[in-house]
């Protein structure tokens, strides 16, 4: 568990939001309050924005190399494209937008489809190591006005995200470039496994993420 | 040494070609297209200014009798222009599909379109393109569809499964389209007899309808 520098009050109901119905308030899967964000020892307001789009299907592995797109029987995969950046150099409130798209209809609301605005952009280092840019390190970026649409019909608005990571290591991403997305946290900052209602990782089958100059 | 010096110029050239900075991205991505029976139409569109930055383009269901049902469709297209890489890339998906009239179904297609310009080159590719239970003519097809896959629609024409149609010189530019779903519709024209000799029958293109098709592209 990472430390954080700011200490922030979590509510407690939030706390229990993975389970449907633990609030007074609509039953929702989702953490029903905006979380703030914070920057962690190791990560640094940045100087670079982030474009991207593509499919992954299976988790990240230990050691980051090429994966395969699961069976043409199966749906469980996910799909996406984003921009992001800070709104100034070395600023970590960001801009940008982000849509992803998970396919599994045994993924929570039997898949569904998220929209969401970027108001955190971060630095972050590749848990792979060195990406080997010229300047290392993937972005972290988050937002709290999100839209989920379920398959099953349901519909939750201003619900967070944070993408924990979203790594260029070089063209074509295919087999190189990876991402992690958590929706729903109560704690903004977290996206660690079993801290959100929904989160998903792979190294990419489809697409490509790149790391621009901040123009 | 003149013959030396000029190939030294033109290995220049083509190093500069690949190294010089893109000028502008594309994108485009789309759930169906559908042109047939005097009927032109088509789902929400995402397309990608030049100068790069994302569009979504999505609905919940859409339909056109005999031609296409499908639902959850939604296109994305994200990119920008760089030095020295420039990117673009293109996603549709689209879900419990079946065009004309279940002659074809899937639980999910998906086209995924991606170019990048970079200094050493230009390149694209259609990686991460797929079906998820496709069914063609009432036979399950369980394995990834080849690119360019022609399939024969009797009575109705010809489709081509994941079709890519790629561009660009791979050196400055570079692109590629993918079209999951592309059904070229045919009717056969009657041969007639004059006095003069008798012309053959002709099949004839009377439209096409396109599931899952994303663009990407550089230069």
């Amino acid at each position: 568990m990472r430390k954080l520098e700011t200490p922030t009050t979590l509510v407690a109901c939030l706390l229990a939001a993975t389970v449907v119905g633990a609030c007074d308030r609509a039953a929702t899967p989702f953490a029903s309050e905006p979380p703030s964000f914070n920057i962690f020892p190791g990560e640094s307001p940045a100087c670079f924005r982030l474009t991207g789009g593509g499919r992954i299907d299976k988790p990240e592995p230990a050691v980051l190399m090429p994966q395969p797109k699961n069976t043409p029987d199966s749906r469980d995969f996910a799909t996406f494209g984003f921009q992001a950046r800070p709104i100034d150099c070395n600023v970590p409130n960001g801009s940008g937008q982000i849509e992803w798209v998970e396919h599994n209809p045994n993924a929570i609301l039997g898949g569904f489809s998220f929209h969401a605005s970027v108001n955190w952009f971060v630095e972050v280092q590749d848990h792979y190591g060195p990406t080997g840019n010229p300047k290392n390190g993937c972005g972290r970026f988050a937002g709290n006005d999100g839209r989920v649409q379920g398959r099953n019909g349901q519909t939750f608005e201003n619900i967070s995200f944070v993408v924990e990571h979203a790594c260029d290591r070089g063209e074509p991403g295919v087999g190189r470039d990876h991402i992690r997305i958590c929706l729903g946290t109560a704690d903004g900052n977290s996206c660690e496994a079993g801290s959100a209602p929904y989160r998903r990782d792979g190294i990419l089958t489809g697409g490509n993420i790149q790391k621009h100059k901040l123009s | 040494m003149t013959y030396l010096k000029l190939i030294a110029v033109l290995v220049g050239m083509v190093s500069l070609a690949g190294g010089a900075a893109a000028q502008t991205v594309n994108g485009k991505a789309f759930g169906t297209y559908v042109n047939a029976a005097g009927i032109t139409t088509q789902s929400p569109v995402a397309s990608l200014p030049s100068s790069g930055g994302m569009d979504v383009g999505s609905t919940d269901a859409f339909g056109v009798p005999s031609a296409i049902d499908a639902q959850f469709l939604k296109a994305i297209t994200t990119g920008a222009l760089d030095d020295p890489a420039s990117t673009a890339q293109s996603t549709s998906e689209l879900q419990n599909v079946s065009v004309l009239s279940g002659l074809i179904t899937a639980d999910a297609v998906t086209a995924v379109a991606s170019s990048y310009h970079n200094a050493s080159g230009a390149a694209s590719d259609a990686e991460g393109s797929g079906f998820a239970n496709l069914i063609v003519n009432g036979l399950v097809v369980t394995t990834d569809v080849a690119p360019n896959t022609r399939v024969t629609l009797p009575g109705v024409g010809y489709a081509i499964l994941n079709e890519q149609l790629p561009t660009g010189d791979g050196v400055s530019s570079s692109g590629m389209t993918v079209n999951m779903i592309h059904i070229y519709l045919q009717s056969l024209t009657q041969g007639t007899c004059t006095p003069l000799g008798c012309l053959p029958s002709v099949l004839t293109n009377t439209g096409e309808i396109i599931v899952g098709s994303a663009s990407s592209g550089v230069q």
